[in-house]
């Protein structure tokens, strides 16, 4: 990794032409990677990334060079061009950055097993007895496959403030898919189980358990009939049907795009957006939590963040830059999939916390409608608060009572509407594990709520209208 | 100020060059029986815009190797950012140490020992590494300016954004194979927002092309602002099935979800529903899909594939009937059927898989206007979000959140957002009644796909 010395060296060169703020990210991860199709391992390859990423700020603009050398000469031209991006001789050039003492997380989200002792075919092992497991437990099922990853990842970030800090995060996860045939049709089931932990992760997680969860998933959707198509009440389970808020609301309250005008929720803060059932938290801190960190990826700790309090907009998640434009403070929201990308505010661990409805009263009083149990993945434009997610297990409910399984749905709304239907939210709430892909690059995130119910969407089916 | 270089200069690289020696002897010296190595430089520029200035800009530059080494019959791999001769030893070890490991890695075929010379290919149109950071700035602000003002209603936009690449591939094998290439890739892409009241509704358009000079700012920030503007009108419609025309980039997006259905590696795992089917009718006989890794001014085009196969075209689907799948070297030895050139990595760390490299859809003979007047009276469908999520490849299924406009009497009246359209890919394939001839592709993520406009008559819509 890089000594203080160098990096207060790279700031100065890339704020010698002007600027407001400069910031050098390092990174060293050691990654592995073991993919399994059947009970046939595909690939299992480990690496190593390094590489340093350096960001420029001038009023409004971002300027960043990112480069996977670790040659200080090498790393000094970087500054220096990126330096020249800024036109104009203003600002904090010339001045002495002094780093404050190094001060390293550390303890927050411990970990036993670093990946690295343990053996790649201990990891194959995990996977093959899965597949087993996945198979044993329906004759439908005709194929698994499975990618197992973790990751050793330190970074070191400091800056023109002069912070100066690091921060381990080891990951670990297992995405389990299982694939049923049926009468000439395929359909596959999920699971995907990961944590901020070492190896030893696996002790209390029993990943055959998630296999037969996806088998099963795939062998009910496999007989099943088509979603019908129309506008239908809505119960979403607990664990990752927090997508729907991910996608509903996550992302438009997202600094970056608030602090531009670019969210439906821009300038709203105080104001009912929400029914009085749905606190929306994110929080970044929960111990060994998938989307946890110690401190973010600007340097700044990462808390529990309350954005939505009974119905009301109470808090944006915010990196420095946008918590600036609305003269707000930096709240541990800032990361980045790697030094490949320069930070912006994104989540971390995003649920619905628990309210006080009870479950079974939820479907009783749901005469037509969709039980979405499990949830596939889905998008959203910020802008106009279109959102869509796709159900990969879902059940239709006929007077208050689960009728049948059904396929193929996708789920689409407006974030600014849907968070007023929500009209039930359960007590069980649970988080489960994803990915999410937006302009820092991919990075690991939880979401979570209780089983809720949504009183009206447009459910993209194809059965008979 | 441009320099043209040859792609004999541009691409010899005595640090490269060193490394391979000292790589390649080393191996023979440990033991291993064949070493394959595949190294990319690429140098970018990526510039964002809003409110009429430059908000963000990132540069890059880096260099990324994979490795693929045989040890006493077994297969190791590796990857590398550092490619200094010091590191050698310490990647030979890494593949003797991953090939010992592999017991478990049951793959049978190991790579062929392809034996040849040195080839340099240069990508037509490219290689000139434009310098002029103002002009490409200036550019930007233009694609900005001209989608806002295309129309009263568009305020702003909320994606401006150009990105530009520069990418050197090298491929050297242990029996001497050496071969080179290079090639450029530029990108803009705009989504205009427009307001009317409450409403707010946003349009995005994007163009790919080698140079700079390919990427028509004014007509695409025109496109994006207006159609933005013309999406203020209507609502939903009710839920039912429609005749519907699926616009290029819709189509393309719809090809590329489903494009795995076409590698030989699903195929021979039982993943795809094409499995058994070569030979046979798949698709209207309007359809014709093809694979070109020699495309010019494509976004993946690539003279040879990640195992030093030397590409070639390749038709996939001729007027509906499925001609061949796309192989890489193991799935070929599979299926008793040689390489089509499609052992692609889709990463530095990732295995060689099977990938389309410019995929598309034939473009057909009317104009985009006839179509219309084909269908008549329907839905034209100008965007679909969450193709990652709602198009399930293994099934067929596809449900999509969709934007667009009612076709009455030939003619595009009314918008028409918040619903979703559903079917199945392959009935999709074989009911297509019209073809138009505007192919267009998509954006240059993993495999550039591409489509001209088509007339589907049902697909189910739910909206109210």
């Amino acid at each position: 990794m890089l000594n203080e010395t160098l990096m207060t060296l790279l700031i100065d060169i890339t704020l010698r032409h002007g600027g407001d703020f400069a910031e050098v990210f390092a990174e060293h991860t050691d990654c592995t990677e073991v993919t399994t199709r059947g009970s046939r391992v595909e690939n299992a390859v480990s690496g190593t990334d390094y590489g340093v990423g350096i960001r420029l700020i001038k009023g409004d603009s971002s300027f960043y060079a990112y480069a996977n050398s670790s040659d200080p000469q090498t790393l000094r031209t970087l500054a220096r061009q990126l330096s020249e991006s800024v036109k104009g001789n203003d600002g904090v050039s010339g001045q002495v950055i002094t780093l404050k003492p190094l001060w390293t997380v550390s303890g927050l989200h411990p970990f036993k097993n670093a990946p690295q002792s343990v053996a790649m075919r201990h990891k194959a092992d995990l996977l093959k007895a899965a597949h087993a497991a996945a198979t044993a437990c329906d004759p439908l099922i005709v194929q698994t496959d499975a990618r197992y990853l973790d990751q050793d990842q330190t970074i070191q970030i400091a800056n023109s403030n002069g912070l100066f800090a690091t921060d381990r995060r080891m990951r670990t996860r297992v995405l389990f898919r299982a694939m049923a045939a049926y009468e000439g049709r395929m359909e596959s089931g999920y699971s995907g189980p990961g944590a901020l932990q070492g190896f030893e992760f696996y002790d209390t997680c029993d990943l055959n358990t998630h296999a037969v969860k996806a088998a099963q998933m795939a062998a009910t959707m496999v007989r099943a009939d088509y979603c019908p198509a129309g506008k239908f009440p809505v119960i979403i389970d607990n664990g990752f049907g927090g997508l729907i808020f991910h996608e509903a609301c996550g992302h438009s309250l997202e600094g970056a795009a608030v602090s531009k005008g670019n969210s439906v929720f821009t300038g709203k803060l105080g104001q009912e957006i929400a029914s009085e059932f749905v606190t929306l938290v994110d929080d970044g801190s929960i111990q060994n939590a998938w989307g946890s960190t110690g401190i973010d990826d600007e340097g700044t700790p990462t808390q529990k963040n309350i954005l939505i309090e009974n119905g009301i907009l109470k808090n944006y998640m915010l990196d420095t830059f946008s918590a600036k434009r609305m003269g707000m403070t930096a709240n541990g929201s800032s990361r980045r999939q790697s030094y490949r990308f320069a930070p912006t505010s994104r989540m971390s661990n995003t649920y619905i916390d628990n309210g006080s409805h009870s479950v079974s009263e939820m479907f009783e009083a749901t005469d037509n409608g969709l039980f979405a149990k499990s949830l596939g993945a889905g998008s959203v434009n910020p802008t106009t608060g279109d959102f869509n997610f796709s159900v990969v297990e879902g059940y239709w409910i006929k007077n208050g009572k689960i009728e049948k399984p059904v396929r193929g749905a996708t789920l689409v709304g407006n974030g600014a509407e849907i968070l007023r239907q929500v009209d039930r939210v359960g007590d069980n709430l649970k988080l489960e594990q994803g990915y999410c892909y937006a302009a820092s690059g991919a990075i690991f995130v939880s979401m979570g709520q209780p089983t809720l119910r949504v009183q009206s969407m447009t459910v993209g089916g194809r059965a008979g209208i | 100020m441009e320099r043209q270089l040859t792609s004999e200069v541009a691409l010899s690289n005595p640090i490269i060059e060193s490394f391979i020696q000292r790589l390649f002897d080393e191996a023979a010296s440990k033991g291993l029986s064949y070493v394959d190595i595949g190294i990319t430089e690429k140098e970018g520029l990526h510039l964002t815009a809003g409110q009429g200035v430059l908000e963000g800009l990132t540069a890059y530059n880096e260099r990324v190797a994979a490795l693929r080494g045989l040890y006493q019959g077994k297969m190791g791999t590796t990857y590398t950012e550092q490619l200094q001769v010091e590191e050698a030893a310490n990647l030979v070890q890494a593949l003797i140490d991953s090939a010992s490991l592999n017991v478990d890695c049951e793959s049978d075929s190991l790579p062929a020992h392809k034996c040849g010379g040195r080839q340099v290919f240069e990508s037509a149109l490219s290689g000139n590494a434009p310098t002029d950071i103002t002009g490409k700035v200036n550019n930007l602000l233009v694609l900005e300016a001209a989608a806002v003002q295309a129309a009263p209603e568009v305020q702003k936009t909320d994606y401006c954004d150009y990105h530009e690449f520069h990418r050197k591939r090298y491929w050297f094998n242990s029996m001497g194979m050496d071969l080179r290439e290079w090639g450029s890739v530029c990108t803009a892409a705009v989504s205009a927002v427009a307001v009317k009241g409450e409403q707010v509704r946003t349009a995005f358009a994007a163009e790919t092309g080698a140079h700079p000079d390919h990427l028509a700012m004014n007509l695409l920030g025109r496109e994006a602002g207006s159609l933005a503007a013309k999406c203020l009108s209507g609502g939903s419609i009710a839920s039912g099935s429609y005749p519907v025309v699926l616009v290029n980039t819709v189509a393309a997006a719809l090809l590329e979800g489903f494009s795995p259905v076409f590698c030989a590696d699903r195929v021979l795992d039982k993943l795809s529903l094409l499995e058994g089917k070569l030979g046979q009718s798949i698709a209207s006989d309007l359809v014709s899909i093809v694979d070109n890794p020699r495309l010019e001014g494509g976004a993946r085009t690539m003279h040879f594939d990640d195992e030093g196969t030397l590409t070639k075209k390749l038709d996939l689907v001729v007027n509906g009937v499925l001609k061949s799948f796309l192989h890489n070297e193991k799935t070929a030895e599979q299926a008793a059927l040689t390489t089509t050139g499609h052992g692609i990595r889709s990463n530095h760390k990732s295995s060689i898989e099977v990938q389309p490299s410019n995929l598309w859809i034939e473009k057909g003979r009317c104009s985009f206007d006839k179509l219309l007047m084909q269908m008549d009276n329907g839905v034209m469908i100008t965007d679909v979000q969450g193709t990652f999520a709602g198009i399930n490849a293994i099934s067929g299924e596809f449900s999509l959140q969709a934007s667009g406009f009612k076709v009455e009497n030939g003619k595009v009246t009314d918008g028409v957002h918040g619903i979703t359209i559903s079917g199945n890919f392959f009935d999709l394939l074989r009911e297509v009644a019209g073809v138009a001839d505007d192919l267009r592709f998509g954006m240059p993520y993993g495999a550039f796909v591409g489509s001209p406009s088509l007339y589907v008559p049902s697909l189910t819509v739910a909206g109210e």
